[in-house]
């Protein structure tokens, strides 16, 4: 073991019986060494010789070590011999002097320590600096002794402090500077103490102009008292009269339409033979003459909330395609919806019972095909149109069926399939971007495919672009629905009935816009005027 | 028997959803939550039945081609990636690369198709010589006004600084286009009124056609 330690160490090396200095070295053992065995005559042989310089010089010789507890206990000169600085070897003098050193300005507990016999403290066979009674005793001793003035100065957390420290300041010493006899509150014992630092003068802030007029501002801002909030607008219930009146002019309205549902015909033209529709005779024109066996693909791409107005327009459409019996019907939607309208038809074709409407060789319902404007992508080449048939509304892949192709296509394979076989394309639509879709996506790659569109009044205003293209006929709503019948020579009571009460609900729908529209108008122009006259006021008082 | 039932609720919910103008009530918002619950539960079966469960028996009962394969693979790949998507987002990064063929491809189909189809065919026929090179003066009138329109709706919306007065002549141009636009949006709202009063029209009628039929009964 000692020959691992160089020489100077070992020969350092605390004597036996020495619990302590066994695990320190002798420069801390000479300050942490307790007093029971400072009191012990052990000289430390310090070899010089080992030691460098710089720290030879620092070393205490023996003897020094020796005397180190006498100058703690006892006066003498040997404690001089140290080299202290004057204004500690002052203090520990007078310390001396003073009857701090006498064991009657101890407290109690530590009076009676300082009585027992020195060799009596025990040790617990503890390393010194573990044993707490150990190290009591020699900080007591320093306390008395002034010894402990060079770290009594100093800022230590409180576990570094002994108790006598806590309790009892060091007495000041006269020799110290003036920030060492100042008397400090006791810090709390579990908070560290705050080294006090000196705070450098702040440099000198340059406030631009702006930043002064800004800072004036946020003081005039603070000097002001709070702006009050804006008043909240008065929610405005509709009051009962105004209530009633609503009711009164639905009931109206429904009545209306109700009679004239319910009764005949009014006769809104007076007699006269109501004018053609332009676009239903050239509808009607199209649809008798189309060339027999040739295909006509039936968009179905509405809801059936719309049912009102396109379920008119495709009976008829629809009902005059089938009465041919010589033009097949080939049944697709991007729209679920659709789909199930598409299958509502089909139902109906098939209980024609007319041996002709059979699925696969008067139609094909090839149902819902998923994508939209994508899916219509995929069938809008001549070449592609034989994969409509891959799968329809059953999941069946019509391609393989011959009598189903050569119906539907003129070709028993589905690469003999093309647009060009097409007769017309009938797009049924509510919504704009299914035209579109149709539109630019298929017919943009046929132009010369003949088509008619069939959709709602509500739309028809924005499809007129494409119903303005020519080989494309439109038709929207109920009124036309019922001129096609009028074309056809086949005009429906019924649908007639309808476009008098649209009619007359319209001619009430607008009458309610203008009679309500007065006092509307009225209401809101002295609304307005009482808002301008009140702002004028808040004005006017600022 | 079937149109008295089927014409029944058809005339029950119709007046569950109409006395809705007499204000919001349990009775309507019964009415909406059964209509749009049946169509998005309609639109899920067929989505489900037409869509993809011919696509994955198809895979799965026949030998599929090549190009079947490919095609098939590609989606089950692009569908792993949109895995992530959901959940805890882990690693969703990758659902990006499906996301961004599905929205690539649908706009340059959309972009595509809007060229050739909508905005050339309308361009070449507003500018077409058959507008004016005719001797109708309804359709004289017709381009005429079109051109007016166009033009004075356009310049309705120009733009100019802040603070910069138009003068009367630009202010007068300015509230005749945008009277324009007000022409328009009421064309619009007159259509729309149309649709919904013929919507009325059909239900009443299909109410009163029920209530006709019951009255035979008794």
């Amino acid at each position: 073991m000692t020959e691992d330690v160089p020489a100077w160490l070992t020969s350092t090396d605390a004597p036996s019986g020495t619990s302590t200095n066994e695990e320190l070295p002798p420069w801390l053992a000479s300050t942490d060494q307790p007093a029971s065995e400072q009191h012990t005559t052990q000289v430390y042989d310090v070899p010089t010789d080992d030691t460098p310089a710089w720290l030879s010089a620092d070393t205490p010789s023996g003897a020094q070590i020796d005397e180190a507890p006498e100058r703690s206990s006892s006066s003498g000169p040997e404690a001089e011999a140290v080299e202290l600085p004057a204004w500690l070897s002052d203090s520990s003098s007078e310390a001396q002097g003073t009857p701090a050193s006498t064991a009657t300005d101890l407290p109690p507990w530590l009076a009676d320590m300082s009585d027992q016999p020195v060799a009596a403290q025990p040790t617990h066979g503890l390393p010194a600096w573990l044993d707490e009674s150990s190290e009591r005793a020699p900080a007591a001793d320093k306390q008395a002794g002034g010894q402990s003035e060079l770290l009594g100065g100093l800022d230590l957390p409180a576990w570094l402090r002994d108790d006598k420290a806590a309790t009892s300041p060091p007495q000041p010493v006269e020799s110290a500077p003036t920030w060492l006899q100042r008397e400090e509150p006791e810090p709390e014992e579990a908070t560290p103490q705050v080294v006090a630092i000196q705070a450098t003068p702040a440099p000198r802030i340059v406030r631009s102009p702006e930043r002064l007029a800004s800072m004036q501002m946020l003081e005039q801002l603070m000097a002001e008292p709070p702006a009050e909030p804006a008043p909240q607008p008065a929610v405005r219930r509709r009051s009962r009269v105004l209530t009633i009146a609503i009711a009164l002019v639905a009931l109206l309205i429904v009545g209306a339409l109700l009679a004239v549902l319910l009764t005949q015909r009014l006769g809104l033209a007076f007699g006269a033979v109501a004018a053609p529709v332009p676009a239903a005779v050239a509808a009607a024109e199209l649809v008798t003459n189309l060339p027999a066996n040739r295909p006509v693909v039936l968009a179905y791409e509405w809801d059936a909330q719309r049912l009102g107005e396109l379920r008119a327009l495709e009976d008829t459409v629809v009902g005059q395609l089938a009465t041919r019996k010589d033009v097949p019907l080939i049944f697709v939607s991007t729209d679920p919806q659709g789909a199930l309208l598409a299958n509502e038809r089909v139902a109906q074709l098939n209980a024609l019972n007319d041996q002709y409407h059979l699925n696969g060789l008067g139609y094909a319902n090839l149902g819902f095909k998923a994508g939209g404007p994508l899916a219509l992508r995929r069938f809008a080449a001549n070449a592609s149109f034989g994969t409509l048939f891959a799968q329809d509304a059953s999941g069946i892949d019509l391609r393989s069926n011959d009598v189903t192709m050569e119906s539907m296509c003129g070709s028993s394979t589905a690469a003999g399939c093309s647009w060009d076989n097409v007769s017309l394309l009938v797009v049924i639509a509510d919504d704009v971007d299914d035209v579109r879709g149709w539109f630019e996506q298929i017919r943009s790659e046929h132009p010369d495919l003949q088509t008619l569109l069939l959709t709602t009044a509500e739309i028809a205003p924005q499809t007129q672009p494409y119903a303005a293209v020519s080989g494309v006929t439109a038709l929207s709503g109920l009124h036309d629905a019922e001129a096609y019948g009028r074309a056809l020579g086949a005009p429906s009571e019924r649908l007639g009935r309808q476009v008098d009460a649209t009619a007359i609900g319209g001619a009430l729908f607008a009458a309610a816009v203008i009679v309500g529209g007065v006092p509307a108008w009225f209401v809101g122009w002295r609304s307005r005027r009482t808002n301008v006259t009140a702002t004028e006021e808040q004005a006017w008082e600022r | 028997m079937g149109a008295l039932v089927g014409g029944g609720i058809a005339t029950v919910l119709s007046l569950m959803v109409l006395s809705r103008a007499l204000g919001d009530n349990p009775l309507y918002r019964l009415a909406q939550y059964l209509l749009v619950g049946v169509a998005l539960g309609y639109a899920a079966a067929v989505l489900t039945g037409q869509t993809l469960v011919p696509a994955i028996m198809q895979a799965i009962d026949t030998s599929p081609s090549v190009p079947t394969i490919t095609i098939i693979a590609t989606a089950g790949l692009l569908f792993v990636l949109l895995i992530p998507r959901f959940g805890r987002q882990r690693g969703s990064t990758w659902a990006n690369i499906p996301l961004a063929v599905l929205f690539g491809v649908g706009a340059a189909v959309a972009l595509v198709g809007a060229a050739r189809g909508t905005l050339v065919p309308q361009l070449l026929d507003t500018i077409a010589t058959r507008r004016i090179d005719t001797v109708d003066p309804a359709t004289i009138a017709g381009t005429v006004v079109l051109i007016v329109a166009v033009v004075v709706t356009l310049l309705s919306f120009t733009y100019r600084q802040r603070g910069d007065r138009p003068t009367s002549g630009a202010r007068l141009l300015r509230s005749f286009g945008r009277g324009l636009v007000l022409a328009t949006f009421g064309v619009f709202l007159a259509a729309a009124v149309t649709t919904y009063l013929t919507a009325l029209v059909a239900q009443l009628q299909a109410m009163a056609d029920w209530f006709t039929l019951l009255g035979t009964l008794f």
